[in-house]
């Protein structure tokens, strides 16, 4: 016995020191606990250096807590939803209790995904849930199943025994993580961190594939009938979802059809696809700032300009010059269907959903189903050039959450501005409703919004809202509900080319060819600020939560505070007019002298050219994956068309690192990393442009942004 | 007016109404029971904890009530803790993990969150390893399983 020999060692050996130290320790336990401190006191001051060394280490590690595994997981989770996605990945490799503390819930990376400001696209949360998207390949295991999948198994491994790894799964920790599917990304906000009224209840339709197992497991219960069993059964509560590395032919069938092979020897973490979500916004968005962008290029409509684009996922639609829309497959670039009926050169064009409107020179307005590819309705009313639209959504303007919703206006309405100076408020068709009635038929017309005296060249609604810009150097405020005038805000010494509405401060900005950005009360109609420095026409506008962006022809873009009325930064490395341009909060895009520049929104300092060396960038647009670009370029070989031909740009940022490894992202080319001013490219397509925009930007400017709000 | 807490170990705190209120719990108690000079018993919490518990509470007796939805906001949330909280929370983990269990028993719910906040703040900008040792947590994955558990993970890092 060690502690014998010690004491030998130590010369004291006598049998009755020893016999006394069973009792010793009885009269301590006996003690009051102040006593026991007290004696305590005594033993380590009389201990030597390396005894308290002993005791301190033992002390400091049973004084420590693990804290995620004994807490209860409502607190646990607590304390997560205060860590960043990279904390939570380092805190997920810790062991194995934290990495299912932290993978299972799905709350916690939904609540990431938002703290980042991320966006999901249209149908991406529906498809992470159709595909069972996890962090490994597929979290496709589900407990039914598994339980299901498991006595099959364990038959055959009562004939076999080759259970390889047993592990303990979210489904064994106290009030279990699963996450139902009938929580949605919208719920968030609702759902105040009260998980527990989440629990149970799957929808049933998600295992609609059980009854092809079925199958299965009656033909493991005949191979069964071959087997003699011999190895002893798995433990029901480690095993219940654990993961079988065998791979023999009468599995793979199996296996092959219900799950993927994950990285490695452990069983997912996840129930719920928001972590693999986030990590495809994160290295997304990790990919623009590295540069790691999939380049596709495709043709456009000959040499045509894009006057007006918007796009998502699925598809780009381009309005052209020449009367056509054209509707691209944003992935492939392949065109998926061309518009015919206008009889002018398209203007303006917005969609949502499966309806598209568009307006153009030949004064009509056309309301379109994207799908099918035909014009389902022609609103003549305009007497001149349709130059700008909007759709406009019903806003609850009840500001009690739990009161009777009021929506303003109370169906989805078209607001369309034209140069014969009026603007006109349409009921949007619903195609599903409205397909059947007469194309022609004109009771969709709400009101007619005279005042303005000369062309309407920009406009913004919100709920019952509308601004609108005039050639007649006026911004006027409208309801659209009552159809009545508002407000004239008079101010601009020249023609007003850009506006925009910010419902949150109640205020609306217009900007001018008298190179003046105005800030405006919605309130009394008062001027609250003129935001001066761009020396030329201010063209085109953008507003989020607490800046505006303003580009201009004197080649810059400006960042500005709204609520002071100050300029926070200019973006100068353009050689020529701005011709469009989009902004968030991390970054500006602008297209000039055929270049596509990317900024940073928060510093102003150019980081990387997008695209170099283009005749002209007539549209640009992006969204949290890719960016847009309709351009002009060069033909090849002095072919016969002296203005370039016209082409789109994609540039896809969510592919590297999720689709395909980092390794095949192409190197950023060599321009890319300097700063300062850019080289003009494409000398006459650059020049054209500036000569444009001092003329006072006629064909080639596109409409400022607000059609695609 | 004053309120005695009786903590497991039965010892009596007298502390004012006010401060005790800071709990919900006491203060749903106390609404239910109206006026009474019976001692409350929190047979959750030793004197030990229920000291610092009433310390937070004398500090915090000022507090504006604290608007659920603000904090549950993730864009708003945020780790800061304020001085004096900080210096509160310079207690040993076992201590912690007690005011943790404490604040969510008593229902005070700033305290809970400045306890949680405290174990994030240990957690973040650590590696897997010096979380580890910063919890005592032994390292439980195989090799294999680790070279998954990173690739899981490698994502976040800066690449």
């Amino acid at each position: 016995m060690d502690i014998e020999r010690s004491l030998q060692q130590a010369g004291v050996g006598q049998t009755s020191t020893l016999l006394d130290l069973p009792a010793m320790i009885a009269t301590f336990d006996a003690l009051p606990s102040s006593l026991q401190s007290y004696m305590l006191f005594h033993f380590l001051r009389r201990s030597p250096a390396p005894t308290l060394q002993f005791v301190s280490s033992i002390i400091l590690a049973t004084m420590k807590q693990d804290f995620l595994s004994l807490l209860p997981i409502e607190l646990s989770r607590n304390i997560l939803r205060f860590l960043d996605g990279r904390s939570l990945c380092k805190a997920a490799q810790v062991s194995k209790q934290w990495r299912v503390v932290v993978d299972s819930d799905a709350h916690i990376w939904m609540h990431q995904f938002q703290r980042e400001g991320f966006v999901l696209e249209e149908r991406e949360e529906e498809e992470a849930f159709a595909q069972k998207l996890g962090i490994d390949g597929h979290y496709g295991v589900r407990p039914n199943y598994q339980e299901r999948k498991l006595q099959a198994k364990k038959r055959m491994i009562k004939g076999k025994g080759r259970l390889n790894h047993a592990i303990v799964r979210p489904t064994d920790l106290p009030e279990s993580p699963l996450y139902p599917n009938d929580v949605t990304m919208d719920e968030v906000d609702q759902s105040t961190g009260h998980h527990g009224q989440h629990d149970a209840a799957h929808k049933s339709r998600d295992w609609d594939s059980d009854t092809a197992e079925e199958d299965i497991d009656i033909k493991q219960e005949e191979e069964e009938a071959f087997m003699t069993p011999d190895a002893a059964p798995p433990s029901p509560t480690t095993s219940l979802t654990g993961r079988f590395n065998d791979a023999d032919s009468e599995d793979e069938a199996m296996d092959q059809d219900l799950i993927e092979e994950p990285f490695g020897p452990m069983a997912p973490s996840t129930d719920h696809p928001f972590k693999a979500l986030f990590r495809r916004h994160w290295i997304t968005r990790q990919n623009w700032t590295k540069g790691r962008a999939k380049h596709i290029q495709f043709r456009g409509h000959s040499d045509r300009v894009v006057t007006c684009l918007q796009f998502d996922s699925e598809k780009i639609i381009s309005g052209y010059d020449d009367q056509s829309i054209h509707v691209y497959d944003t992935v492939t670039g392949n065109r998926l269907k061309k518009l015919d009926g206008h009889e002018g050169g398209v203007w303006a064009l917005q969609y949502r959903g499966n309806t598209l409107v568009s307006g153009a020179t030949d004064r009509t307005v056309r309301v379109w189903d994207i799908e099918k590819g035909i014009c389902t309705h022609v609103f003549r009313g305009h007497t001149s050039t349709v130059r700008c639209l909007q759709i406009v959504m019903p806003v609850n303007v009840n500001k009690d959450p739990h009161g009777v919703p009021k929506y303003e206006p109370e169906f989805p309405v078209i607001v369309t501005g034209s140069r014969d100076s009026t603007l006109l408020v349409w009921r949007l068709p619903d195609p599903e409703l409205n397909g059947h009635m007469s194309p022609t038929d004109n009771g969709w017309l709400l009101h007619t919004l005279s005042g303005h005296l000369q062309s309407v060249r920009a406009l913004a609604a919100e709920g019952s809202t509308l601004v609108s810009g005039s050639y007649d150097c006026t911004v006027r405020v409208w309801n659209i509900v009552t159809g009545t005038l508002v407000h004239r805000l008079q101010g601009h010494a020249q023609k007003v080319y850009s506006v925009v509405l910010d419902k949150e401060r109640n205020q609306c900005m217009s900007g001018s060819m008298d190179s003046f950005v105005r800030i405006w009360s919605l309130e009394d109609g008062s001027c609250l600020h003129v935001l001066e420095g761009h020396a030329a026409l201010v063209g085109l506008l953008g507003l989020n939560a607490n800046h505006l962006v303003s580009a201009a022809a004197d080649c810059t873009v400006r960042i500005w505070d709204p609520a002071r009325g100050v300029c926070l930064r200019v973006l100068a490395a353009h050689s020529a007019a701005i011709t469009c341009f989009q902004h968030d909060g991390s970054k500006v895009i602008s297209g000039s002298d055929g270049n596509l520049k990317m900024w940073d929104f928060n510093t102003g300092k150019f980081v990387r050219n997008l695209l170099t060396g283009l005749g002209s960038v007539w549209q640009v647009k992006f969204d949290e994956r890719r960016c847009v670009a309709a351009v002009q370029r060069a033909a090849a070989n002095g072919a016969n068309v002296p203005n370039g031909l016209t082409y789109f740009e994609v540039l896809d940022y969510g592919v590297y690192g999720i689709e395909e490894p980092f390794e095949n992202a192409p190197a950023l080319p060599v321009d890319d990393v300097a700063g300062g001013v850019g080289v003009p490219a494409g000398g006459a397509g650059a020049a054209a442009v500036a000569a444009g925009a001092g003329a006072g930007l006629p064909a080639i400017a596109g409409p400022p942004g607000q059609a695609a709000a | 007016m004053t309120v005695i807490l009786v903590s497991s170990d039965n010892q009596d705190f007298k502390v004012d109404k006010e401060v005790a209120e800071r709990s919900i719990l006491i203060k749903n108690m106390l609404e239910d029971v109206g006026e009474s000079d019976s001692p409350i018993p929190l047979p959750n919490v030793t004197s030990a904890v229920l000291t610092k518990v009433i310390e937070y509470c004398e500090h915090h007796r000022n507090d504006p009530v604290q608007v659920p939805e603000e904090t549950d906001d993730p864009r708003k949330r945020s780790n800061d803790i304020e001085e004096w909280d900080m210096k509160f929370m310079q207690v040993d983990q076992e201590m912690l993990f007690e005011i943790i269990l404490a604040a969510n028993y008593l229902d005070i719910k700033p305290l809970l969150d400045v306890g949680c906040k405290t174990v994030a703040n240990i957690i973040k900008g650590k590696t897997p390893e010096e979380i580890r040792k910063a919890f005592n947590i032994v390292n439980d994955f195989t090799p294999e399983e680790e070279a998954q558990i990173k690739k899981e993970n490698e994502w976040a890092e800066d690449r």
